[in-house]
């Protein structure tokens, strides 16, 4: 997906944040209730890909997913699909997309939750390149001196 | 509000619809039977009952033809949204159809099934009024299910529906099932269950 638009950004990290971050970073103010349109829920998705990125689709696998819909009080509706089956996980989640819709607190939110969110899971995904590539093998054949 | 936004559905998606799903068993093993319905909120201009048995009885495999009356967008995407179906404009798709009581000035083109799959046959949600004697058909119900006879009060039936409740063609086990429902309430017709018309209405059903 390219250039994804600045909601596609902050879903995708919410997304991909364990509940014990987004609980460290986030506190419901007290006042704010928010509409269960669709509860958290628990189901199965079918994931796909193309063979090498680019060739045919195929069907990877099914994996467990929580999705949950609310409405904020200002009324913006908030989605989230997590992985994996924490519903509350699933909830915080969609709470904070109703709420970063409210232009007025967005800035805020943003450099709040959403940014740190982002650093500490991109540190994670190059540590985790790096413990790959120093197991990576570069194959390579002398040169026969044939010329 | 406008009256397209999203309204919640379920609290508790699996176990509300299998309750809903255990009274509707009952209404339709037990026709004339009246039960309650319910969903913590509805779309504007659809029955909480009609809502609750959508979000109950349908899924992505289920085709739903929606009449002129209830073909608006506010219904359309609540429907689309926490059931997941799909709609039809075509009658012989459908599996399902939602109608309010005068619209349907035929039931021609509704599938009825085939001798070699009966249960393909059309369910017709009938938003209708089950009120007391007072309205005006009072119809007799016998047949399996039924200890006896049993008597409900609809009105505003058009003439194609009572025609098709009265006067069933020998086409079992093809045909239509009828869901009549008033609010909260639920009254099943099956294609099973044999229709009549009280004598008269009110005066006779004083006792």
């Amino acid at each position: 997906m390219q250039n994804p638009t600045p909601r596609q950004h902050w879903m995708s990290i919410l997304a991909r944040a364990p509940r014990a971050q987004l609980c460290a970073l986030y506190r419901p103010e007290p006042d704010t209730e928010f509409e269960l349109i669709r509860a958290p829920e628990t189901g199965l998705t079918q994931v796909r890909a193309r063979s090498g990125g680019t060739g045919a689709q195929f069907n990877l696998g099914d994996m467990t997913l929580t999705r949950c819909v609310v409405r904020s009080p200002a009324g913006h509706l908030g989605y989230a699909f997590v992985a994996g089956r924490d519903r509350q996980q699933a909830r915080l989640a969609a709470e904070l997309d109703a709420l970063l819709q409210e232009s007025a607190r967005q800035t805020q939110l943003l450099s709040d939750i959403i940014e740190p969110l982002a650093r500490q899971q991109s540190a994670a995904r190059s540590a985790r390149d790096a413990e790959a590539d120093s197991t990576k093998v570069d194959f390579f054949t002398l040169v026969r001196g044939e010329d | 509000m406008s009256s397209d936004t999203l309204i919640r559905g379920f609290d508790d998606s699996v176990h509300d619809s299998q309750q809903c799903f255990r009274q509707i068993l009952r209404a339709m093993s037990e026709p004339g039977t009246q039960v309650q319905l319910c969903s913590p909120a509805t779309p504007e201009g659809l029955a909480p009952a009609s809502f609750a048995l959508c979000q109950t009885l349908l899924d992505s495999d289920t085709r739903l033809w929606l009449s002129p009356e209830f073909d608006r967008p506010g219904i359309e995407r609540n429907l689309r949204f926490h059931c997941g179906l799909s709609l039809t404009g075509q009658r012989e798709e459908a599996h399902f159809a939602l109608a309010r009581q005068g619209e349907l000035q035929t039931l021609e083109g509704f599938g009825r099934g085939s001798p070699e799959y009966p249960e393909t046959g059309m369910t017709l949600l009938l938003e209708v009024s089950l009120e007391g004697p007072r309205s005006s058909h009072c119809l007799t119900l016998s047949g399996p299910g039924i200890d006896g006879e049993r008597q409900i009060y609809v009105s505003g039936l058009t003439g194609p529906v009572l025609d098709e409740l009265l006067n069933r063609q020998d086409s079992f086990p093809q045909g239509i099932d009828l869901m009549l429902i008033d609010q909260h309430q639920l009254i099943c017709i099956p294609r099973t269950t044999r229709v009549s018309s009280c004598l008269s209405t009110a005066a006779t059903e004083v006792r």
